[in-house]
């Protein structure tokens, strides 16, 4: 099976764990996709301000949505983070951050795929 | 997979959904559409509130946690609307076990826990065929889908946050709004609705600057404008708002995405009524000070002639046929004097011959005293069992307390009740601010009759001297303001509180004391010669004429000094000689007070009688302290006199 083939099977099972076909499943992802890469870059300036409430907020949000398109390897790293801001820790967010760019490319790469 | 329903069914069904979430909305949008329902978007509560200005949906689903404002407050105010009242509210939200909320306060009809999308919109769809298909009553306000919901710990921390500054905003004193770059209000704590007076439902999504009174928005608009160089905690202008109350405005970004901006209100109403007060207060002690003059000269004259008087009147049979008429001016000095005394105990001067005293012992003497005059008044009272004691001129309190059954008694002309009532009280210094007094212990005395009452104006101006309400030559309007002078003299406070119709209540609180009480000792009256040299210190020739007079009739040898240093030079010579010292208090040049340190340090045993028909500002107090033996109050008579200076001589 070739990567795209790979990519349709995912984004298939994706989209059927949630309850939808997988051509909506798709326009909710990269509109997630899309949003995520908006509130990572104000995630970016709110650790840098070290505005551990607005890390909170933000991240809420992030994790909210992967939550509801059924993607735990993202709204478990979001959890991490939002508990840690919860509590005005950043450390480590910036890390949690950068794990979340990655899966996010990996995620445009699986709706790539399928495209 | 979600199935498409059959549209003609539900076509008509318009819906609204609000969340902040784009991911969410589209979906929703999708799933409700592809059902056949007509539906619209909005991002949080601030879009809902512009949509809802020309829509009236069927349904509203929102999101609980958003920003600008919050799903419970959106749907507290959709209720509110009367043309929403029979919308059907969905709840949906992440957070929907650990919100406490009561859905039916709230007004929500469900509410439906987000998860994952497939089983959410399970749940949206069959609520909206049930709703469909049956009264919107049927729904028992339950929580649809718990089970399913997202770990709880973050939402449930979430929460915590929001109600903690949730309670912080509530319990402030300022008023605090919220409000978008453009104006939209979108936040007020409860402070800023009592001082907007506007409900919350009608205030949220208003342009802020309708709160204004119309020659006060342009200066807002620059405030907000100008926002970004606002420093937090500076003092703020003075708008006026549309309601007419006069605040204070400081305008602050709150620095995010948005460029919201945060608006402190703080109402100057209170401030404005204690700058009245105070206003108040130095008119009267302005007054007070012009009046105390006037009382002081007038005093000398009334000396004047009662001592003349007294000293003919002194060997004088009492078959001569002037004997009465000369008893006549005696009693109309007694009528005048009564009259200066009121005017200094206004200027809060007079006697200070302060004592430890009990407060209900005195307020039981003159009230047993008034009432046996006055019998179309019923007195009740209630007294404190363990009232502190105070240190007062208990003659001056006398007067207090005797005019204030006296106003009483001419505000109740058919007769009526008089409640007295002593009570410890323990004052904040909020309350004693504007009154210049210390917070603490007091004891409270309250009199309150059941008379006609005042209205604001004649309260207002009720501790005015010569101010009555009396018609001519019925009241001095001396009486009250006496008793304004007398309390303030002795650092207590005044207030007064009437109804028109309703009769009033003054109560006096005077500072208590730390000492113990003593029993006061018995006051002889009558004239009794001596032998002595006496010193007279006065500037004013009449007092030294008349006093010198009746000092030497009593039997002493008198030296007159006209001003301090005579006192000082005469006393430097003759001290050994000299028994006692008549000094005046007030004097130009050396005033007596300094004329006494002197004299106290060519000897310290000096025995110096002070004489004053006024003290000012507790002056005649401080001098005594300082080893005074006897204050004499001027105009005296012969038995005063001699009752002074047997005491001074032990």
């Amino acid at each position: 099976m070739g990567a795209t083939d790979e990519a349709a099977v995912n984004l298939r099972q994706m989209a059927a764990n949630v309850g939808l076909d997988e051509e909506e499943y798709l326009t909710l992802l990269m509109l997630f996709i899309e949003t995520s890469i908006c509130h990572l870059k104000q995630l970016k300036s709110d650790i840098l301000n070290r505005d551990a409430k607005k890390v909170y907020e933000t991240i809420h949000t992030i994790r909210g949505a992967a939550e509801n398109l059924g993607i735990p390897e993202i709204s478990e790293i979001a959890r991490v983070i939002e508990l840690k801001a919860r509590k005005n820790i950043l450390e480590g967010a910036e890390e949690g951050r950068e794990d979340l760019i990655e899966k996010l490319a990996n995620l445009t790469e699986l709706s790539h795929g399928y495209n | 997979m979600l199935e498409t329903a059959d549209k003609s069914v539900i076509i008509n069904k318009k819906v609204l959904v609000v969340d902040n979430n784009p991911v969410m909305l589209s979906f929703m949008n999708n799933l409700l559409v592809s059902r056949g329902y007509q539906v619209s978007t909005a991002e949080d509560g601030l879009a809902v509130l512009k949509i809802l200005e020309s829509e009236k949906p069927d349904v509203i689903i929102t999101d609980l946690i958003m920003p600008n404002i919050s799903g419970e407050k959106l749907c507290r105010m959709i209720r509110k609307m009367p043309h929403m009242k029979d919308v059907f509210v969905v709840i949906l939200t992440a957070v929907a076990a650990e919100h406490e909320a009561d859905l039916a306060e709230m007004g929500a009809n469900i509410c439906i826990a987000k998860g994952s999308f497939n089983k959410m919109s399970e749940r949206i769809l069959s609520t909206l065929e049930r709703l469909d298909s049956s009264e919107p009553d049927v729904f028992s306000r339950e929580i649809v889908g718990l089970q399913d919901t997202a770990p709880r710990d973050i939402a449930k921390e979430l929460l915590s946050l929001k109600n903690h500054l949730e309670v912080i905003l509530s319990s402030m004193s300022e008023g605090i709004i919220e409000i978008m770059a453009q104006g939209d209000i979108i936040y007020a704590n409860p402070t800023s609705l009592s001082i907007i007076d506007i409900p919350e439902e009608k205030l949220l999504a208003l342009d802020v600057l309708e709160l204004f009174d119309e020659t006060d928005r342009i200066k807002v608009d620059k405030l907000i404008k100008n926002s970004e160089r606002a420093v937090p905690g500076a003092n703020g202008s003075t708008c006026r708002l549309a309601n007419g109350k006069d605040i204070s405005l400081n305008i602050l970004p709150v620095k995010d995405d948005e460029n919201k901006l945060i608006v402190i209100l703080k109402d100057l109403s209170d401030r404005k009524r204690l700058e009245a007060r105070l206003r108040q207060v130095h008119k009267i002690e302005a007054i007070g000070t012009l009046a105390g003059g006037i009382a002081h000269d007038f005093n000398n004259l009334l000396m004047g002639i009662q001592g003349y008087t007294s000293l003919i009147l002194f060997d004088m049979n009492t078959n001569h046929p002037h004997y009465e008429k000369l008893k006549r001016i005696e009693d109309h000095v007694r009528s005048g004097a009564e009259l200066t005394k009121q005017l200094l105990g206004f200027a809060r001067g007079g006697r200070y011959e302060v004592a430890v005293a009990d407060l209900n012992e005195i307020v039981d003497k003159t009230s047993n005293m008034f009432g046996r005059t006055k019998k179309e008044i019923s007195i009740h009272r209630k007294y404190e069992e363990k009232l502190w004691p105070v240190e007062v001129d208990r003659g001056q309190i006398e007067q207090v307390f005797l005019n204030l059954y006296v106003n009483a008694w001419q505000a109740m002309p058919g007769g009526g009740d008089l409640y007295l009532e002593t009570s410890n009280v323990n004052i904040t210094k909020g309350y004693v601010k504007p009154f210049y007094v210390k917070p603490g212990r007091y004891v409270k005395v309250s009199v309150t009759d059941t008379g006609l009452g005042m209205d604001e104006k004649t309260k207002e101006r009720i501790f005015e001297p010569f101010f009555t309400t009396k018609e001519m030559g019925r009241g001095t309007g001396l009486g009250l303001a006496s008793v304004y002078g007398i309390v303030k003299g002795h650092n207590g406070i005044i207030n007064v509180y009437s109804e028109k119709g309703h009769g009033a209540t003054f109560t006096v609180y005077f500072p208590a004391s730390e000492k113990e009480l003593v029993k006061e000792a018995e006051i002889a009256t009558d004239v009794v010669r001596g032998e002595g040299t006496i010193l007279l210190v006065d500037d004013e020739d009449m007092i030294v004429e008349v006093s010198r007079e009746l000092l030497e009739v009593l039997g002493y040898r008198v030296y007159v000094a006209k001003n301090g240093r005579e006192a000082l030079e005469l006393f430097q010579e003759k001290w050994r000689e000299i028994d006692v010292i008549i000094l005046d208090m007030i004097m130009p040049g050396m005033g007596g007070g300094e004329v006494f340190d002197v004299l106290k340090s060519i000897n310290p045993g000096v025995k110096v009688i002070l004489s004053s028909g006024y003290s000012i500002n507790g002056k005649a107090k401080e001098i005594m302290k300082r080893g005074c033996k006897a204050f004499i109050q001027k105009p005296f008579q012969m038995s005063d006199l001699s009752d002074k200076i047997k005491k001074v001589f032990g």
